[in-house]
Parts: structure tokens; sequence; C-alpha cells
């Protein structure tokens, strides 16, 4: 009985993420699967940028931006630093967490020292074979709409 | 076949008693727009459209809805007043179409929106270079009509708006629609005579620098409104500036800025910045994408208020600035 209601819940999920990522049109091979999600942890770059559907990409170098997160399982902290920052969610290093562990849909970052968290949406597409995160942000006027893809780097 | 048509032919029989104003939006034709030629600050402009009317399809409740771009400054939306006249019908008055009245925006992703972006989204800001500084005024009829089938109309409305204090050129739109088919409708079939674009206008005796839309401008910045934590895009089009001053296309062209703080205190660049030529194939024109905060080194607490920026060559001493003066452009922080 038990298996069923999971299947089931599964299932629907999977119909709502599907239909709702469809709405989102990408370039790259991307593929909407319903896996449950794994972990942040680890250092990821920019691969893909828009300002409203300016393609930034190639404007504008976001090279060597680092996001790095670290899950501490024994203290429990989970912190983020920023390394060579672009216009983005946040600016200074800090904590995060998620909303979901299995899954999430929004991320909650705290910056250091701030008495105020900032949650942002993000979904997590597999793009050519590897997962991906993205975010969309206003660092600036809220009409203006930052689109990121960030992948993570080779663990070499 | 027959039953039908004595449908139709009593349908006309009602109609004629209700007053008929055919509405179709594939039925209406914008056939001329007359506009002075040069304006006053500060004094009406007054506008007039001829449209016609010619449906074939019957439809209810239906309004006029006619629709100009105006630059921001004018504050249109509440300085016009329109009305129109029809030799049949007599007259009429147009109020502006409120926000809680939305339009389909052909687009799944926003959903309906308000008149003054539906037809921003479908006409862009018509033949206008800085489109940021211009917006759409939409109006409809204050009565609404039934269609009739076979019924022709024409009537003539007039605009009245006042004109802003400041100096500026723009190429004039004019647009019409139904208020049920809406900018999507779909009897389109070539008949296309919704949108009329007018030629260059200026305002006279007005204040300030011009506000030119008209002409490609030499610096253009994109986007049109933000903050110092956003990208900007600053271009240089060579191919817009007539001046001795012009920068070698065929060598590197910087970009030089200063910062001006809310605190008016002023932040001059660490370098200037080389300028890619776009696309590459031509060499009039340039751009280049920075983060003004990042690139100004501004501290935690500090706001940007504006930056002034040349065009120049390496050595910093051929220098292209506002308007083919020695000062420079301008560009201000704002959301709006």
């Amino acid at each position: 009985m038990k298996k069923y209601n999971m299947r089931l819940y599964f299932l629907v999920i999977g119909l709502i993420s599907f239909t709702l990522f469809c709405t989102t049109s990408c370039k790259q091979d991307e593929t909407l699967v319903n896996e449950s999600f794994k972990t942040l942890e680890g250092s990821w770059h920019i691969s893909g940028a828009y300002r409203n559907t300016t393609d930034m990409i190639d404007i504008f170098d976001f090279s060597k931006f680092k996001l790095k997160f670290t899950d501490d399982k024994i203290s429990g902290e989970k912190k983020y630093t920023i390394e060579n920052p672009v216009p983005f969610i946040v600016s200074k290093n800090g904590s995060w967490s998620l909303d979901d562990p299995q899954y999430p849909f929004m991320i909650i970052f705290r910056e250091d020292g701030a008495t105020e968290d900032i949650k942002v949406d993000f979904r997590f597409p597999i793009i050519d074979g590897k997962r991906a995160v993205k975010f969309i942000c206003s660092p600036g006027c809220t009409k203006i709409l930052y689109e990121f893809t960030l992948e993570q780097d080779s663990i070499i | 076949m027959k039953s039908q048509e004595q449908k139709k032919w009593n349908k006309k029989w009602l109609i004629l008693i209700v007053l008929p104003f055919c509405l179709l939006t594939g039925c209406i034709y914008l056939d001329s727009v007359v506009q002075p030629v040069t304006i006053t600050a500060g004094e009406n402009m007054v506008v007039t459209l001829k449209v016609r009317v010619e449906p074939n399809e019957a439809r209810p409740n239906t309004r006029l809805v006619v629709g100009f771009l105006a630059p921001k400054s004018w504050h249109a939306d509440e300085n016009t007043t329109m009305t129109y006249t029809e030799p049949k019908l007599g007259q009429g008055t147009l109020s502006r179409i409120p926000d809680t009245d939305l339009a389909n925006d052909n687009n799944p992703l926003t959903g309906d929106v308000i008149w003054k972006e539906a037809f921003k989204s479908k006409y862009g800001s018509g033949d206008n270079y800085l489109p940021d500084s211009l917006e759409w005024i939409v109006f409809w009829t204050n009565e609404s009509y039934l269609v009739a089938n076979g019924d022709k109309y024409a009537p003539i409305v007039t605009i009245t708006t006042k004109v802003g204090v400041q100096n500026v050129s723009f190429k004039p739109s004019y647009a019409i629609c139904s208020n049920t088919e809406q900018l999507y409708y779909t009897w389109d079939a070539g008949k296309a005579d919704k949108i009329l674009n007018k030629s260059c206008i200026t305002v006279i005796n007005g204040e300030g620098d011009l506000l030119d839309c008209c002409n490609p401008p030499i610096a253009n910045v994109t986007p049109g409104f933000s903050l110092d934590n956003d990208l900007i895009t600053i271009a240089y089009d060579k191919s817009a500036d007539s001046t001795a001053t012009q920068l070698n296309p065929f060598s590197d062209n910087y970009l030089m800025i200063k910062g001006i703080k809310t605190n008016s205190e002023v932040v001059v660049a660490p370098t200037k910045l080389l300028m890619k030529k776009v696309p590459i194939e031509l060499t009039n024109k340039f751009d280049v994408t920075f983060w003004p905060r990042n690139f100004l080194n501004l501290q935690e607490g500090e706001t940007l208020q504006r930056i002034e920026y040349y065009f120049t060559d390496e050595s910093g001493q051929v220098k292209v600035g506002y308007a083919n003066t020695s000062s420079p452009f301008i560009y201000n922080f704002s959301c709006k």
C-alpha cells in the first residue's frame, strides 16, 4: 500500500516538474529528470548567463567566478564562499540551506553579518549529462533579471 | 443556408434599433494620421486619426481601442483627452483603459498584461532609438457597441495631449484595435493597417539637452534603466558621429569613465576599458560591458548616482564627447 502511494507521489511530482520546466527554453541539451536532489556541495562555475533576453556569456567575463558550498557533517554547518564575484544573489560569504533536502525548490542564503535570509528559486536540470543549477536573480533593478547556469568544477 | 440568411436579416433589424457600430479588429483600418510638424513645450498637441470600420461578422460589446507613443516625460496618461466623431453616430469620448482591464500578450510566460505593456510588447517603441524613453498611451471608447454585419463607419479620432517641457524629438506611432480581438486577431489576412509610424517630430522652446529618439545615438547604454550593481553595456556608433573627432575604427577604441557617488564624491576609473568591435565584420560600432560597482571599486554603503564617460583612442587624447562637444556623455543610475 505504502509503495503504491510513493510511486503515485513520484509520478505526480514528476508530471508537475516536467510541465513547469517545459515552459522554459534552453539552448543546451537539457534533460529535466525527476531525480531526488543529491547535494550542492562542491565548487561551481558559471556556464551560462542572461541579462533579460541578452546572452551575456561572451560579452562579460564570468570565468573566474567560483561559488563553493560546504556541508560539514559533524558540525552541521553549511557554508558558502564566493571568489571573484559578479552581480549575483549574494556578494559576501555566508551560510546556506535548502527548503527541502530531497525535493528543494529554494536555496536560502544568509550573508555573514546579515540579519535577513535571501531566498532564491532554483532548478537543477541535467545539461549534457551533468547536473547543473539555475538561478534567477535581480542584483540591480528588479525589472532586470539575470539567469545564471552553474556547473560543477571537475574534481581533478 | 436559407435559415442562416434569414437569421442574419433578423439580426440586422435588431441591431438597427440598438445603434450599430462595427468593431471587429480584422475589419478596422487606420487610414491616416494628421499631426503637426513641430510642437511647443507646455502646449497641447492635437492629432487626428481617420479610422474606417467595415465588419462582416457580428460581435457584441466591443470598443475601439486607440494607442499612441509619447515620451515618458510627458506623463501623457494624465494629460491626454480623446474624442471621436462619426457622421452617422455623432460624438463620443475615449478614456484611458484602467490597469484592472488586461490584454492578451500572446505570451504564455507573462499571461495577460496591462494594455500599455501589450502594445509595447507587440509594437516596441515604433521606429525610435532610446526605446525606454517612450511609452504607449492606450485609450478605449467609453461606449461599447454591437458589431453589425455589412455596415461602414468612418470615425475621426482626435487626440489632445500636453507636450512636456523637455527638449525631445521622436517618431510618433499610432495603433488601433478592438477590445474584443485585441492585438492578436485571427482574421488579419493582409489587412495590416492597424499601426502608422510617422516621421520625426521635434519639441521647440523646450528645456535641457535634446533627447533625440529619431537619430542613432553616438552613445547608447543597455539597459536603458539600471543600477550600479547591474551589468551595463555601453556602445559607440561611429556612423552616428559626424564630428571631426571621430575615433579611428581601425585601431583600438576605449571607454573612459568617471563615477559620481550619491554623496557627490568623484571616483576615477583605474583604467580605460577596451571596447570590442560589434559585430566583428563591421568597423563602425564598438561596445563594452562592465559592472560599475566593481569596476569603480565602490565599498559597502556607497552608491553611484551616475557615470560620465568619453570614447577615446589608446592615448586618451582623442576624445568623443556628448553631442560633438567636449562635455562627457552622462548615464544616470535609476530604475525607471
